[in-house]
């Protein structure tokens, strides 16, 4: 350990391992006495008594260091020139001690801090006042600790400045060294903290507190399994802190990330209460097989589902992004691995602090319908006319809403006031945490409740988290965290946009309701429509409780120095609980109250299904992490093992007398079915990780996994998984050592290979789908062999290679990090392309590849202004390219065929026709290329599309793949600046460049008789030849030329920059409430504030792609995207 | 302490022995049946052989494949204004190798079942002997030649497959075969059908050896092979085992037609574990559809006092008196979905429902083959064959004067051409909505002429009927035409 010291001193040079040990001890007994005068001030009586009689030195020395703390430093050839001694005292100084020994001795000594050093007695000069002291090398040793924690600090530099003496603290954090004459200047740096000076006069031992410094790269990240230090990355892993993401409202934490980690995106489908229908990608579209895109979550280090946290319980997010990173989560890890870490209690410290909130939430971006009847019913007219229908109204019919007083009768019903409104949601948390004695806690408890803007929506959500964390002992440690969410939801029995359609599909003629309760079907029964969605939302809602729990309980053992046992055992649960009755309900038409039978909403009856998952993770590990001066290596390994086990029941009853019963037993026994299932998987691992640096240097990592699933066949089930990183921290290197404004600079890379299983839970076997027939009367159950299984199925995998920068300067003021990638998934878990004659079900297969190649980088700047004004700016900014390389022949998809799976192309393309303009005249079609194979014969106002292989017709094989599935960027921005008790933040959130394919209701007129929107008053005829917008039509299929063309008509431009949120806040300084309550802070916050959108529709330009959206198939219609205006408080007690 | 770490020692013993060997990866799903297990006790063949019927529950574009009624709203009988199974839309704007699903999907319903058939076919043998084997043999050869001629019918050139496909590599790729290969495979598999199946009358829902000489008989005539057509279906007629049921509506609705003497071959449902998937009285005539409209055109082919045509549709003004379902309202067109110029169906609409609405459950079995047809099959081959002997008036003129019908009968002295318009006729009046207009048009050589511009609503004059010569052969679906390249041609004009 102090090699380096014996070295640099030969003057103290022993006989070799002898006064190793000896300086060893030595060190280690001062470092004891700075512990002890740190802590107590009080040590060893320093009085010392002997009574011996002619006894050498060197024995008195040893008696004296048994009795004291005193140490003696000398050379042993000195004591060869001394004489024996006697000596009797009691209670003596140390000074009278050896003002006895060393009389008539040719020695002196010097007394520094307890040490003693005998030298040689010098000629005694004229003037022995002025007697010259030769140079000596005086020990300084210490201790560095953290200013924060308290904690020892290990591999701290220690430099006696402008000499080449130094060293570095052990994992103890102690440090020695020798100054000549025990003098100098000891210069302390460590990455992360402040690197400070102490002027040292005489030797000894100095106790250092080194201060945090404001860049984050001292920050504990946590990676796979373990934590690192942010300085020693190798690999692409991004954090965000709780702190940061709370700065907005949301009660799905995982819209919060929205924006903060560069290479995630989340897409918010909708604001559903409950069901956002949050997506997360990392770095794009790695796959197009049932397996998936989604990355893998992992809460306080076990699988878990992070929308069921509080959004308050979160401690930090850690995003891992390449294959170094979650290499070490193998098959499991192929789309990156998002990190929860949730709050656990600090000790010492009683924290209880409640949170309020409420908002204002108002629907963003409805759109612009006429409501006018009698417009209505002329621009319906003129569109059955143009689609070659009768019309639908009469003259008369018309007549009577234009020129009506009564407006009950003839209303101009606008139904979006009828399903839309402002809504209050209201958020409560409470957190407790302390500790004592080694026992540290927290508990959160939330309350949500969030009605939805969109009728007969409502979310109730209740969560609980608590986090303990206890030392049994000096080496144990148990801990457990527990989330337990119970939510309750509240929804129409169809889904939103089944709904939203339905209210889209009503004309402006009929309300909801007459006045005495009847319920309309519609005006006219010549009319199109679709169910009463008034209705719906009243009188079918499902009742959907979810109970969810997710808990871990884990042991940590430290086993010797360095070494430590990690234990985890986790389990979550979900009972998820669903009750639906579609009513029986009269309606009539609102024209003259005629009976129009029943409620058409679906098979009249109660549907009720539960179903419940149990997954279960424990795994257990040792960790060794150790320091030789500059080594530092860290080594992992662990065995992991997770089941899965799934099952589900549901029952329908219809023939209920009544709405108002709602229980199976109500119905009829006649007519009704069951069905249930269950299902389960499971997968075993072993993973390991090390991690060596040089001097804080060079820095290298692998890790590895090795796989098993009870997904895939015995003989291919066992999958390796491995990854190699480099980091090389230029700035530590001498020739950048003066470049002063450079605080760190680091360059790395990595390359691994992961895997991906998570498709069907038996796809190996070879099953026998069960079916039936009847044979006269006689229902009989029959088998038939129909599906193809590949034995020889193995993983997906995916490969990344990573290359990175990440740079802090200006005195830690900008901070810079920058990765491109290259990720390819191959081996591919899909459906084989099976040809039909085959007759069979296509077996699962490993085939086909997809490369995403892309690049991300965020910057950081904060900075103040004198003492109160502190301002910070992040960018962050992403963008990456996907490519199909491999896949077969040409597959179409969505819902109707608008998009194409082809190599070479981005998975899911758009591929459509052009739309080229308005055919103006019959002039003009007779000179264009003949697309009368689209949907018929082509007249003035019809849309032209474009003869895309100029063979002067437009046919079907005139589709082209048109760019715009994925944004060619994304990007945010986030600033904030504080001064005194007061704050405020902007965020911003862009993406650039991708297209959506709206159709249907709400954007195709009369869709089911949907009111046209606004924008079509400008519509083609001949008196208005519009160059971009054609006749009007019947949507929704009623006019092939156009419903049945899938063409760029449809495709609408949806880059957005999005004002995601604003808030201020003043902490009101705690002086004011005499202690009785330590802050408490006000905000008020604007979310979804603005939105710049080349997009005319009337809907949110962020949603989930056509390919990836349940509902798709509704096209235009979307749960829309509220703005909400929220005011809070904040009570730290 | 001491007692803690030997505590922690024991924990983790038992942690490595239970990460070793605590769960095993070999699961199985535990509501299925493995292949491994099946194939190797006689009750084996009853599973597998209801497996093969179940085939004939196929689906396609929303309705099931072998409901006869849509059909005809591929003629000029019908109009699904919901264009349910596509065929309004494929109507209007013409067939294309992508033109929908249903397209698609009769072409690959088709070699699913005859996929099971073949892999039914290799596998029987093992648990099964002699008559059993033989009989159980026979239906699985007539399902096969069931869709073989099916595909044959509408796509004419397609691969023919016999082998078990389990011993058929997925990867391999396959030509068409000449419509007259895949005519000639149907023809086998039905001569097999005849010579194993019992010769009784049809009682069970299992094929019988008249539904294969039906549907053979169904073949010649497609093929002009009139002689054998005459020959086959006079032999069902002599058999004696059918005869034509005294009430004509009641062939189409429970429970009546479970004792019908003229049913010969029909698609079984049962409630509750089978019902439609989609209640025929609420297709039909229910609030919200009313699909399945007859037109005009139809409705004039009646002769004066014809009472099928009372028989097979609903008129403006009917009542419940008419079996108009609805007590409160008299059938009124341009009320509740019910277009003005079309006709509602009745055929197979249970006369005892009342007020049908969303829930209601129905049962009735889809009549593929009746004693009528193959009468009338008699009649038109033997006119084609010999000409319009006395045996050809007695058939037609059986079905004219059947029970509750008693048309008059056919004057005497007809000459071939007038005797084959008149059995075009009884056809299409006898059969209407029964699924074999499209087909008779398209073998009889006059589907362009009747199809191509017919104008189905007169009130939209602008939207026509679309019918091309090449529509003879459908377009094979583009994605076996890519899955196959490059052997496999798309058929002509496509």
């Amino acid at each position: 350990m102090h090699l380096r010291l014996l070295s640099k001193a030969p003057s103290f040079r022993r006989t070799g391992f002898v006064k190793t040990l000896l300086i060893m001890k030595l060190t280690t007994i001062l470092l004891l006495a700075a512990c002890l005068q740190v802590t107590a001030k009080e040590g060893y009586s320093q009085k010392i008594t002997l009574a011996r009689n002619n006894v050498s030195l060197k024995a008195i020395f040893k008696e004296i260091e048994k009795q004291s703390d005193y140490q003696f430093f000398y050379k042993e050839k000195l004591l060869k020139q001394t004489k024996n001694v006697n000596i009797r005292v009691a209670n003596a100084s140390i000074e009278e001690v050896l003002a006895i020994c060393l009389s008539d001795q040719p020695l002196t000594y010097s007394l520094v801090d307890r040490i003693i050093v005998i030298k040689k007695q010098l000629p005694v000069l004229n003037k022995p006042e002025e007697a010259i002291q030769p140079p000596l090398f005086a020990v300084i040793s210490g201790l560095v600790v953290s200013d924060s924690t308290g904690q020892p600090l290990s591999g701290v530099s220690v430099k006696l400045k402008g000499t080449s003496v130094g060293t570095y603290t052990d994992v103890n954090g102690n440090f020695s060294l020798q100054a000549p004459d025990g003098k100098g200047v000891l210069v302390i740096s460590s990455v992360g903290y402040e690197p400070q000076e102490i002027r040292v006069s005489k030797g000894g031992i100095v106790r250092v507190s080194l201060k945090v410094s404001v860049t984050k790269l001292a920050e504990v990240v946590i990676v796979g399994y373990a934590t690192q230090e942010k300085r020693k990355l190798t690999s692409a892993v991004v954090t965000v802190s709780g702190e940061d993401i709370n700065r907005r409202v949301a009660t799905d934490p995982t819209s919060l990330l929205q924006g903060q980690l560069p290479g995630l995106s989340v897409v918010q489908n909708s604001a559903e209460p409950g069901n956002e229908d949050l997506q997360l990608r990392i770095r794009g579209v790695g796959t197009f097989s049932g397996a998936g895109n989604n990355p893998l979550i992992i809460i306080d280090g076990l699988p878990g589902n992070l929308s069921v946290i509080n959004p308050n319980d979160i401690e930090s997010v850690t995003v891992l992004k390449d294959a170094a990173s979650a290499a070490i989560y193998g098959s499991r890890g192929a789309n990156g691995v998002v990190v929860v870490k949730t709050k656990r209690g600090r000790s010492g410290v009683f924290a209880l602090s409640y949170n309020y909130n409420a908002g204002l939430a108002t629907p963003n971006r409805l759109p612009h319908l006429i409501t006018n009847s009698a417009e209505y019913m002329e621009l319906s007219n003129e569109a059955e006319t143009n689609s070659g229908n009768a019309p639908l109204y009469t003259q008369a019919e018309i007549d009577l809403y234009k020129n009506a007083t009564d407006r009950v009768k003839y209303p101009n019903h606008n139904w979006m006031d009828d399903m839309f409104k402002t809504v209050t949601v209201q958020n409560h948390y409470l957190s407790l945490s302390g500790g004592k004695e080694g026992t540290s806690y927290s508990l959160g408890l939330g309350f949500t409740d969030q009605p939805g803007t969109m009728l007969g929506f409502n979310y109730k959500k209740y969560t609980v988290d608590l986090g303990l964390t206890s030392r049994i002992n000096k080496r144990v440690t148990l801990g457990t965290n527990i989330q337990l969410r119970y939510a309750n939801r509240i929804y129409p029995f169809d889904n939103s946009t089944d709904l939203y359609i339905a209210a889209l599909a009503q004309s402006p003629l009929y309300p909801a309701q007459t006045a005495d309760g009847l319920w309309i079907f519609k005006a006219y029964s010549q009319e199109l429509g679709n169910k009463n969605p008034v209705l719906t939302a009243k009188l079918g809602p499902t009742k959907n409780p979810d109970y969810y729990g997710q808990g871990n309980i884990s042991l940590d053992v430290d086993i010797l120095k360095g070494l430590k046992w990690e234990n985890r055992a986790g389990l979550s649960f979900d009972v998820n609980k669903s009750k639906y009755l579609i009513p029986t309900v009269p309606v009539y038409f609102y024209s003259d109250l005629s009976s129009a039978g029943n409620y058409n909403g679906g098979s009249p009856g109660l549907n009720q299904s539960e179903n419940d998952e149990i997954h279960t993770t424990i795994y257990s590990q040792l960790s060794y992490k150790r320091s030789f001066r500059a080594h530092n290596l860290s080594i992992l390994g662990g065995a992991q093992e997770e089941v899965d086990n799934y099952s589900q029941l549901n029952a329908f009853r219809t023939g209920y007398p009544t709405n108002s019963l709602t229980e199976l037993n109500a119905g009829s026994a006649n007519g009704q079915t069951n069905g249930g299932t269950s299902s389960e998987w499971a997968i075993q691992s072993l993973y390991g990780n090390i991690n060596y640096d040089f001097d804080d240097k060079y820095l290298l990592g692998a890790s590895v996994r090795y796989d098993g699933t009870s997904r895939l066949p015995k003989d291919t089930r066992w999958g390796l998984f491995y990854s190699f990183s480099g980091g090389w921290r230029v700035s530590r290197e001498s020739f950048l050592k003066d470049v002063s404004w450079l605080n760190d600079l680091k360059i790395r890379g990595s390359w691994g290979q992961l895997g991906n299983q998570n498709i069907g839970t038996y796809p190996y076997q070879s099953i026998l789908s069960q079916n039936n027939y009847a044979f006269a009367g006689n229902v009989n159950t029959g088998f038939t062999a129909n599906t193809l299984v590949d034995p020889s199925l193995t993983w997906e995998t995916t490969r990344v290679l990573d290359l990175g920068i990440d740079m802090a300067a200006l005195n830690n003021k900008l901070s810079f990090s920058a990765d491109w990638f290259n990720k390819y998934t191959f081996n591919i878990l899909r459906g084989s392309q099976v040809p039909l004659w085959l007759g069979l079900n296509a077996p699962t297969i490993n085939n086909g590849a997809v490369r995403n190649k892309g690049f991300e980088f965020s910057l950081r700047y904060q900075d103040h202004v004198g003492k109160d004004f502190n301002f910070y700016g992040v960018a962050n900014f992403q963008m990456y390219r996907n490519k199909l390389e491999s896949f077969g022949s040409p597959e179409y998809g969505g819902p109707d065929g608008q998009t194409i799976m082809k190599n070479g192309q981005p998975i899911n393309s758009f591929y459509l026709y052009v739309a080229d303009g308005i055919f103006q005249s019959q002039d003009e079609i007779n000179k264009s290329p003949d697309q009368s194979s689209l949907g018929g014969v082509p007249t003035p106002g019809d849309i032209k599309y474009k003869d895309i292989n100029g063979d002067g017709k437009v046919d079907v094989n005139d589709r082209t793949v048109v760019p715009g599935q994925y944004p060619k960027f994304e990007y945010s921005y986030t600033m904030g600046a504080s001064y005194k008790g007061f704050d405020a933040s902007v965020q911003l959130y862009g993406s650039q460049g991708n297209k959506i394919f709206l159709y249907k209701w709400g954007t195709d007129p009369f869709a089911q008789g949907a009111p046209p929107t606004t924008d079509w008053r400008d519509r083609w005829t001949p008196a208005n030849p519009s160059k971009t917008m054609p006749k009007i039509y019947m949507g929704y299929y009623g006019y092939p030329k156009i419903t049945g063309v899938q063409s760029t008509f449809h495709l609408y431009d949806a880059s957005f920059m999005r004002i995601k949120n604003i808030m201020v806040g003043y902490t009101i300084p705690s002086r004011i409430f005499k202690g009785s309550i330590k802050s408490l802070r006000i905000y008020f916050s604007v979310d979804n504030a603005a939105l710049f959108t080349p997009l005319k529709q009337g809907t949110d330009p962020e949603r989930l792609d056509i390919n990836n959206k349940p509902d798709a198939w509704y096209g235009f219609a979307n749960y829309p995207q509220n703005r909400t205006y929220t005011f809070g408080a904040s009570i730290q007690f | 302490m001491q007692a803690t770490n030997k505590y922690i020692a024991q924990l983790f013993l038992a942690g490595m022995v239970c990460l070793v060997s605590c769960k095993k990866l070999d699961l199985t799903p535990t509501d299925q049946l493995s292949t491994t297990i099946f194939w190797k006790t006689a009750s084996d063949a009853d599973l597998a052989l209801t497996g093969l019927y179940n085939t004939l529950y196929a689906s396609s574009g929303g309705v099931d494949q072998n409901a006869p009624y849509w059909w005809d709203c591929f003629s000029d009988n019908a109009y699904s204004q919901h264009s349910l199974g596509g065929s309004q839309n494929a109507l209007i704007a013409g067939l294309t190798p992508t033109s929908g699903a249903y397209q698609l999907l009769y072409y690959q319903n088709g070699y699913i079942a005859i996929a099971a058939v073949n892999s039914f076919l290799a596998n029987v043998g093992k648990v099964l002997s002699g008559d059993k084997l033989n009989q159980y043999k026979g239906e699985a050869f007539f399902l096969r030649g069931f869709n073989y001629f099916w595909l044959a019918q509408l796509y004419g050139n397609v691969p023919i497959v016999t082998a078990d496909p389990f011993t058929i590599s997925y990867q391999s790729k396959m030509a068409k075969s000449p419509r007259a290969d895949v005519l000639k495979q149907a023809e086998n598999d039905f001569d097999s059908a005849i010579a194993y199946l019992p010769d009784t009358k049809y009682a069970t829902g299992h094929a019988v050896k008249a539904a294969a000489e039906g549907f053979l008989a169904r073949l010649y005539l497609f093929e002009q092979r009139f002689a054998e057509a005459a020959a086959l279906a006079q032999n069902i007629i002599t058999g004696n085992l059918f005869s034509l049921n005294p009430n004509y509506p009641s062939n189409f609705y429970k429970p009546d037609q479970k004792s019908s003497p003229e049913i010969i071959f029909s698609v079984q449902y049962q409630l509750p574990a089978v019902p439609h998937p989609y209640s025929l009285g609420m297709l039909l005539i229910g609030p919200g559809w009313k699909d399945c409209q007859g037109t005009q055109d139809m409705i004039n082919e009646y002769e004066t006092g014809d009472p099928r045509k009372t028989m097979t549709f609903f008129f403006p003004g009917d009542g419940t008196a008419q079996g108009w379902p609805y007590p409160a309202t008299v059938g009124t067109p341009g009320v509740a979905e019910w277009v003005v110029g079309f006709y509602p169906s009745k055929k197979g609409v249970d006369p005892a429902v009342v007020n049908p609405t969303l829930g209601l459950l129905d049962d009735q079995d889809y009549v593929l083959l009746r004693y009528a047809d193959i009468k009338l099959m008699y009649a038109e081959a033997q006119n084609e064959a010999v000409g319009p002997d006395a045996s050809v008036y007695q058939q037609v003129n059986e079905v004219r004067a059947r029970p509750g019908v008693n048309m008059p009968p056919l004057p005497a002295g007809l000459s071939q051409d007038s005797m084959r318009q008149k059995i075009r006729h009884e056809r299409r009046v006898e059969l209407a909505l029964e699924g074999l207009r499209y087909y008779d048009l398209r073998r009889w050589g006059i589907a362009t002429q009747k199809l191509s511009g017919f104008v189905q609503n007169p009130t939209t004059p602008a939207v026509k009927t679309m019918y091309k010569d090449n529509y003879e052969f459908w377009p094979i679906p583009q994605t076996e035409i890519d899955r196959n390249q490059p052997v496999l041609i798309q058929n002509d004009g496509y």
